[in-house]
């Protein structure tokens, strides 16, 4: 913790859990050492702040133009920290365990959220076969929408089964909010080992909520610059141990991130210390 | 879910003011308590309104099991679920046990911006008065 600057240390022990608390470091460490290879700014001097729905943004007075709206997201779930940026669009990142539900059926669990669902998604989901299927689907519909309202920045009362998403087999992945598609939003999905997704979010900057929008450098874009920063390619994910991670931070060695990069930190809470897995 | 309706309703003394033909509209109706009789007392006024203790309780029970935290782990109304380790569809759990246990029904706007146990028990018992 002692690479952070003091104001984060709150925002990690105010979590209970030993494993949550591991996450948002990471989660921290992540952002500024991103932050750090990307805008190549020094550690000392990246202030990352939060807005009141809690969505993490960068302080930053002078960006450098070939990022003209530099931002990112940042998700952690299970055994997985992940890191996303985009130099134009809005980016959003979740990732989801595929965890199956212990004190209920399948069945059961997914009913609780029947209303988060449009009809269409709902209907997939119910009709997947087994039970190990029908989680699957729903993960990764939760996924996609957790992508998407973190993209904006909305911290509540988003009305998600207006929010449809449509794809052949998970792949061109389009929604459509209040039946009417988003032509400037793209995602993807992709699996990761052990039983998890994760789902990428870009789309337009003034689609951000107000309290995002004001710490983003610039809303409108003229249609070739979002052209070209809609269709950049997607940067697979480049995987990392935590050790990586803090031999970037020490300035030891500079590790190449990807617009994407991801963390393994496994646990095991009953031990002293933390045991990381290595690649 | 549950839904609420208004078909028996406990008045107090200043229900009992209201005409007979006004009883099936109560649901729209919203009575205020507090008043242009009080005087302004911020702090009391407060405590008065928070939920019981009992229902504090209870909701922590919810959220204990939900989030498989110790039954001796310290949660208090102030405590977030966030930071009790509930990610976005813990937070649904919750909202549906406190649903089940207590009878009401949340609208999904208002069920995502509950965020700490005070938040929770505050919108069981204002949900219950309806009833």
């Amino acid at each position: 913790m002692s690479f952070l600057p003091n104001h984060e240390y709150s925002s990690i022990t105010r979590f209970v859990k030993l494993g949550d608390q591991k996450r948002a470091l990471v989660s921290r460490l992540l952002q500024y050492a991103l932050v750090h290879q990307v805008l190549e700014i020094p550690f000392d001097e990246i202030i990352i702040r939060r807005t009141p729905e809690g969505k993490p943004y960068l302080v930053c007075d002078d960006m450098k133009l070939a990022f003209p709206n530099f931002n990112f997201n940042a998700s952690h779930h299970g055994d997985f920290v992940a890191i996303a940026s985009e130099p134009i669009c809005l980016v959003g990142l979740d990732i989801v365990s595929h965890s199956v539900p212990k004190n209920e059926t399948a069945h059961e669990f997914i009913q609780n959220f029947s209303s988060y669902f449009s009809s269409s998604e709902w209907y997939h989901i119910m009709h997947a076969g087994s039970s190990d299927e029908m989680l699957h689907i729903f993960y990764r519909y939760w996924c996609l929408k957790e992508a998407f309202v973190k993209a904006m920045g909305t911290g509540v009362g988003y009305k998600l089964d207006d929010v449809e998403f449509h794809h052949t087999n998970w792949n061109n992945i389009f929604v459509k909010v209040a039946g009417k598609e988003l032509k400037d939003w793209k995602f993807w999905l992709l699996d990761l080992g052990q039983n998890h997704s994760v789902c990428i979010a870009r789309g337009h900057p003034r689609t951000a909520t107000t309290s995002y929008r004001t710490t983003l450098k610039r809303i409108e874009f003229d249609d070739k610059e979002y052209y070209n920063g809609f269709h950049l390619p997607n940067a697979s994910f480049t995987f990392r141990t935590v050790e990586d991670l803090l031999q970037v931070i020490h300035g030891a060695d500079r590790v190449p991130f990807d617009i994407s990069t991801k963390c393994d930190v496994s646990e095991d809470e009953g031990s002293e210390g933390a045991r990381f897995v290595q690649q | 879910m549950a839904s609420v309706t208004a078909s028996s309703v406990s008045f107090s003394s200043v229900a009992s003011s209201l005409k007979k033909n006004q009883v099936s509209q109560l649901k729209t109706v919203s009575v205020s308590f507090g008043g242009k009789s009080f005087k302004p007392v911020p702090l009391r006024f407060r405590v008065a309104c928070a939920a019981k203790p009992e229902t504090v309780e209870k909701v922590c029970e919810i959220v204990r099991k939900q989030l498989a935290l110790p039954a001796d782990s310290a949660i208090t109304g102030e405590s977030k679920f966030a930071s009790l380790g509930a990610d976005s569809l813990d937070t649904v759990e919750i909202v549906m046990g406190l649903e089940e246990e207590f009878g009401i029904s949340v609208e999904e706007e208002s069920a995502q911006s509950i965020t700490t146990v005070q938040e929770a028990a505050d919108m069981i018992e204002k949900l219950n008065e309806k009833k």
